[in-house]
């Protein structure tokens, strides 16, 4: 028989105030008596666990949703900007054939060429971006250094730009493709976005205790504060005049690419003075 | 017979493996582990089981989940929980409710007819 006041008939009524409230911290405490009363207790303590789990997992989803859903958005968006420049090319074409006008014709031809040029870049920045899951990673040892040196030579870096790296890089375990996917992005941004006559890019590495802190530094013009955390967002364009050639997918593939092996990735700048890209690497 | 801090399993000789918790047994993913162990230990083959959960007093969502999946699932053919007192009953039925095992689990308040389901399926 149930004792009216009995301490435990209180506690579980507040527990499940507290649940209706959705606040399912606490745990209650059973007694030894292993009665009817702390059957109840273990049963509300077992649902509450439950319960709070489903609402981890839920936000969980509802967070995942919300980007699924601004990356459909905007992959939409930023594919139709091409489409109706095509559409629009293609009637010129037309109108210039009528015309007979052969050098309209390959005028127009040679900016269809370059729309879809561009509309290829999109896509495929957007397949390498969602590619990257942490699934498809294969680890390997990787000297920093030679991967610099194989960007250089086959993205030719040194006729765009001054490289300086004044130390010995580390070996890690990484991903080449991944490591290489990361300085090229850099690289490129520094090259493209400088406002300089010479552009300047210096990589260094500062050891910490579990982690190398691998840090790109270049002259370019920097990152107002308000947008040094947006430019790692996918489909984000800071701005800047050399942001309308930019599809806002690099640095958000950087980031993507490094938070998959648990890494961080920041900037650092002054507008005026240039930037500083770190990201850590493990030891 | 393995004799273990908190959970006693015996080999029957109908070929059932019989695995009685102890007094106040706090049942983690660690006894979920040593589970899965000793069974394979006892038998080397999945057998019918017959838990007695009457003096377990409390069963961790992670353990409740690992009895649930498929890493345990490879060591039972089924299973008959025996819950004869309140907080084992709240137990087996949340378990069965909100885990939903793999294999064939019932619970029984009487461990002959738990016996008797256990070798009614095994013929």
């Amino acid at each position: 028989m149930l004792i009216v006041d009995d301490p435990r008939l209180a506690q579980i009524l507040d527990m499940i105030g507290r649940m209706a409230a959705l606040d399912f911290k606490e745990e209650l405490p059973a007694s030894k008596k292993n009665d009817v009363l702390d059957a109840i207790i273990v049963g509300l303590n077992m649902l509450s666990e439950e319960l709070q789990s489903n609402m981890v997992e839920k936000s969980k989803l509802y967070h995942v949703n919300t980007k699924l859903e601004k990356f459909a958005l905007t992959a939409a968006h930023d594919l139709k900007s091409p489409i109706n420049s095509i559409s629009g090319i293609t009637s010129l074409i037309e109108l210039s054939l009528k015309s007979q006008s052969k050098e309209e014709t390959l005028q127009y031809v040679a900016l269809l060429k370059s729309t879809t040029e561009k509309m290829k870049e999109l896509v495929t920045g957007i397949l390498d971006y969602s590619r990257h899951s942490p699934d498809d990673i294969e680890l390997e040892v990787i000297d920093t250094n030679q991967v610099i040196q194989q960007i250089v030579r086959m993205d030719r870096i040194d006729l765009f730009a001054k490289l300086s790296i004044p130390q010995s890089l580390p070996v890690v375990q990484f991903n080449k493709s991944a490591m290489m996917q990361i300085f090229r992005n850099i690289f490129s941004n520094a090259i493209k976005y400088c406002d300089k006559q010479t552009c300047e890019i210096t990589v260094k590495s500062i050891e910490k205790k579990d982690h190398h802190e691998i840090r790109i530094i270049d002259n370019g013009p920097g990152i107002a504060p308000e947008n040094q955390k947006r430019i790692f967002e996918l489909f984000n364009r800071a701005g800047t005049d050399a942001d309308q050639d930019s599809q806002g997918i690099g640095l958000a593939s950087v980031k993507s690419v490094l938070t998959s092996f648990n890494q961080k990735i920041w900037v650092e700048s002054t507008p005026g003075h240039g930037s500083q890209f770190c990201f850590t690497l493990s030891k | 017979m393995i004799d273990t801090e908190k959970i006693i399993f015996t080999l029957l000789p109908d070929h059932i493996a019989l695995v009685e918790c102890k007094p106040d047994t706090v049942m983690t993913l660690d006894e979920g582990l040593l589970s899965t162990r000793m069974m394979e230990k006892l038998s080397g083959q999945p057998l019918p089981i017959l838990c007695d959960l009457t003096h377990v007093v409390k069963m961790t969502r992670e353990c409740r989940t690992y009895f649930a999946g498929p890493e345990h699932a490879k060591c039972f053919t089924r299973c008959a929980l025996v819950i004869t007192s309140p907080i084992s009953r709240v137990i087996g039925n949340f378990f069965l409710g909100a885990n939903k095992p793999l294999r064939p689990t019932r619970l029984f308040t009487n461990k002959e007819k738990a016996l008797q389901w256990l070798k009614e399926k095994e013929d």
